[in-house]
Order: C-alpha cells, then sequence, then structure tokens
C-alpha cells in the first residue's frame, strides 16, 4: 500500500546497559561456539522494566512530536507491545504508558499489539491504516518495551543463535508533515510457521517462566526435527522477498536505493540465512553492527535502529529507509520511510 | 558483453556469493499484478516515443526486477518488483503478452536469469499515428 500523506513526528528510545559478551562466557552461560556463530559482542541489559521502558521512549517521541509540529499531540491511538512478561500478571500495559506518558482520557483506542517481534513494525501498518481511514483519528503513538533476564528468560542463552536484549521504542504517527514520511508497507503471515516456536509444548494451566527457563531451543529442535530448516528458509525467503518488493514497487524504490535496511537484530548466521540471502544484500546495507552490540531488543530492533540512523546522522533528508519486522507466528511487514517531511 | 558480464547486469544488486534460496512450490503469493505497476508508470511517461519495458527475471524464485527505458535517455528507471505466477520462460512471455506487450528482442539468458525487453502494443500503435 502506498501512502501520500503520512508521517513520522517522533521516535525514541531507552536501552539497557551494555553487558559485554565477556561476562557470560566467564560465567558458562555462553560458549565460544555460540559468540563464533551469533557474533554477538554485547548485548543491553535494563533495570527497568519493559512498560517502563517504554515510557521513557514514549516521552521522547512526544517530545519530538512537539518540536516538529508546534503542538502538545495527544494520540487517540496508543498502541503498546511487549513480547515478554510485563512485570505484572493481568494487566494492560498500555494504559499504564498512555497513563504515564501524560495522556488523558478521550475517544480512541488503547490497545496492545500481538505481533511478537513484528509488533513495532506491524503496528505501524495498523496505525497507518486507521490514520487514512479515520479522519477523527489524528495520530497514533506505537510504544514497545521489554525486559529479559532469570530465570524464565535468561539473555544469552534462551534462543538458538539469538541473543535478547532489553530496551523500550516508541513512534508517533500523522498526517502532519515530521522526520519522515511513510512512503509504502506491506505485510504478511504464513500460520504454518506457528509451530516453530511451540514444539511439543502442550498448554498449560500457568506460565512456566516463574520457575525455570522458557524453553525455546527445545522447542524450535523439536519442529525442525519432524519439518526440517529448508521449510523455514523457503517461507520466510517467500516472506521477506514478498513484502519487501511490493513495499519497494509501491513507493517506486529499488533496493540499491535504500540507504539502509532496520531488520531484526537476530546475531550474524541468523540475519544472513533469513534477511540477507533472500533479499540478495551484504551485511553493510542492515544495522546488523549495532544489533550485535545491543541484542535482539523484543519488537523494539528497527525503531531503536531507525532513531540511531537519525541521532547519528547516517541518514539525511531524501534517503530512504526500510524497516522489516519479523515476528514468530509467523509475521512480516516491511515500511518504507522517506527521511525528511517530504516534499 | 560476455554471459558472466551480462549476469552481474542483470542484477546488479546482488552481490557475488548471494543468492536468493529456491522458490517455495506451494508458494501462493501473487504481490503487485504487472498491469497496475506499469500502467501507474506509464502514466507519468510523455506519450509521444517507444517506451521499453526491461524485465529481468529470474527463475529461482519468480521474481522479477522492471525498468522503463525511453531510448536516448541515459539509464533505465525502476518502477517495480513482480512475481510472474509461472515457473517456466514462457509463462512470463505470455504474462507480458497478456499486459499487452510485445517482445522487442530475443530474451537474453545467463544461469537463471533472463532479461526480456518488450514495447507496449499499444503504445507503439499511438506513437505511429502521432507521426
Amino acid at each position: 500500500m502506498r501512502f501520500d500523506d503520512l508521517h513520522v513526528n517522533g521516535i525514541g528510545c531507552d536501552l539497557g546497559a551494555l553487558t559485554p559478551v565477556a561476562a557470560p562466557l566467564a560465567a558458562g552461560e555462553f560458549t565460544a561456539e555460540d559468540a563464533t556463530r551469533t557474533g554477538q559482542l554485547s548485548t543491553a541489559v535494563a533495570e527497568r522494566y519493559g512498560p517502563e521502558l517504554a515510557v521513557r521512549a514514549g516521552r521522547e517521541a512526544l517530545r519530538q512530536c512537539h518540536a516538529t509540529t508546534g503542538e502538545q499531540v495527544q494520540p487517540s491511538l496508543c498502541l503498546h507491545a511487549g513480547i515478554y512478561h510485563s512485570g505484572v500478571d493481568f494487566w494492560h500495559a498500555a494504559s499504564y504508558v498512555r497513563h504515564q506518558l501524560g495522556i488523558a482520557a478521550g475517544p480512541g483506542l488503547t490497545v496492545e499489539l500481538g505481533a511478537m517481534s513484528n509488533s513495532a513494525v506491524a503496528g505501524m501498518d495498523v496505525a497507518a491504516s486507521m490514520l487514512l481511514g479515520r479522519p477523527d483519528h489524528h495520530a497514533a503513538l506505537i510504544t514497545a518495551g521489554d525486559r529479559f533476564g532469570g530465570p524464565g528468560f535468561p539473555h544469552w542463552t534462551t534462543d538458538i543463535g539469538i541473543v535478547y536484549g532489553d530496551a523500550g521504542s516508541a513512534v508517533v504517527m500523522s498526517r502532519r508533515p515530521g522526520i519522515a514520511c511513510v512512503r509504502a508497507i506491506a505485510s504478511y503471515a504464513d500460520p504454518a510457521l506457528e509451530g516453530l516456536q511451540r514444539g511439543d509444548e502442550p498448554f498449560r494451566a500457568a506460565s512456566v517462566a516463574a520457575d525455570r527457563a522458557v524453553d525455546i531451543r527445545g522447542r524450535k529442535r523439536q519442529w525442525l526435527a519432524r519439518r526440517g530448516a529448508t521449510e523455514v528458509d523457503l517461507r520466510n525467503s517467500d516472506a521477506v522477498s514478498a513484502v519487501v518488493k511490493v513495499a519497494l514497487t509501491d513507493a517506486g524504490v529499488d533496493l540499491p536505493d535504500l540507504a539502509r535496511i532496520c531488520a531484526p537484530h537476530y546475531g550474524r548466521r541468523l540475519v544472513e540465512t533469513q534477511i540477507l540471502r533472500p533479499l540478495g544484500i551484504t551485511e553493510d546495507r542492515t544495522m546488523t553492527e549495532l544489533g550485535l552490540r545491543v541484542g535482539h531488543l523484543g519488537a523494539s530492533d528497527q525503531l531503536v535502529a531507525l532513531d540511531h540512523l537519525l541521532r547519528g546522522g547516517e541518514v539525511t533528508d531524501g534517503d530512504h529507509v526500510l524497516l522489516l519486522g519479523v515476528g514468530v507466528g509467523m509475521t512480516w511487514t516491511a515500511v518504507v520511510l522517506e527521511v525528511g517531511p517530504g516534499r | 558483453m560476455s554471459e558472466a558480464h551480462f549476469a552481474q547486469a542483470l542484477l546488479p544488486a546482488r552481490p557475488p556469493g548471494v543468492r536468493c534460496l529456491p522458490r517455495g512450490k506451494e508458494s501462493l503469493l501473487t504481490d503487485t499484478t504487472l498491469t497496475r505497476v506499469i500502467e501507474r508508470t506509464l502514466a507519468r511517461v510523455p506519450a509521444a516515443g517507444t517506451v521499453l519495458l526491461v524485465v529481468r527475471w529470474e527463475r529461482e524464485t519468480g521474481w522479477a526486477h522492471l525498468a522503463i527505458a525511453v531510448p536516448g535517455a541515459a539509464r533505465a528507471r525502476f518502477v517495480g518488483f513482480h512475481r510472474f505466477t509461472g515457473g517456466g520462460a514462457e509463462t512470463v512471455l505470455a504474462e507480458l503478452a497478456a499486459a499487452g506487450f510485445v517482445t522487442a528482442s530475443k530474451p537474453r539468458r545467463a544461469d537463471d536469469l533472463m532479461e526480456i525487453s518488450a514495447v507496449l502494443a499499444r503504445r507503439e500503435g499511438a506513437t505511429d499515428a502521432v507521426r
């Protein structure tokens, strides 16, 4: 879908402190083989919980929005995501984030997004559709925040080839010019891969994460033993190609024209097989170097990377940036942005 | 142009050693439609003159890179990607014909790649009428 009048007005992020790979290596939590395979140098570890990180990121995104539009924006659409435990059972983190940000009561929606690591980028698709189809919504705030860690989710060891990091991120979108224009968005879903994250796990009455680590490695091995890795590669390759090429086509931008691609921070080997090969690109086109320092930040990878690019001046007005979201389940979303207020 | 150079010219964005995974047999993707992309593009191109559609199709994935080339212009302009529904070259040519294109020269092949230059038939007719 092409968009001609949709903008990003503010962006923010909050990262945990970087813990070098030497620490888990010394503690025996991470092997030298793991370090070589992932290329991970460090990961972000926060003391604050996911919703708190999201609030801090949201505060910065709203501040930027104020600076670019000259108004105190009160988004009527507040979307929040966290892929792991928010810190409180049976609770609505999205309302917490909204309230902490001082967004008052009023008409609209405050809901949580459930697309796992694709939540923030998929949320931009949802927000774009709402802003395009509902004139009564003037602005949307998308926030994400996660803190991983023991006992349920050790950063370094829970997943195969992926080291998790703690961060919050936020973006404000509206129909008013801001820091970037949304040029096109495309999404795709393939639920046949849902079992990859479930394995042989039975349904349970309560989470096991309070007592022991979630066994993502074991679940993936169970599924892969039956179906094989090739099926994942083929289906992912199809989907990544589809969302990126459809979004680029709608935006009228070729792959070599992109200044940078903000993709999931999967670790070096998975980035190679799941992102670079399907798109036929090299690692330097992506934000992998950043990812190897901060880890896979749940739903925040792409927004943190975009924030990094903008703050560092690595992209300037007129540059095109692609956000590629991938979430277990699986779902894929590509967003093509043009930096600047637009022509 | 040698076959090796031709292959590189077909997909300049693909670095050596980086390749796509094979297309899944069960792929049901349809994505962008060829006619929609072309019509949207041609609407922005001046009516007079010949316009070539350059299709760089990768058999392995089914995806094609589309560009519009205007004779005399410095370089072809990207107009989009399209995934052809069939798996063979004949199907690609048939789909192009169904979209109103006539191949302008013999398709060039290198490994898994094929480049087709095509002219929009009705556009040529209009150009002839102007002359």
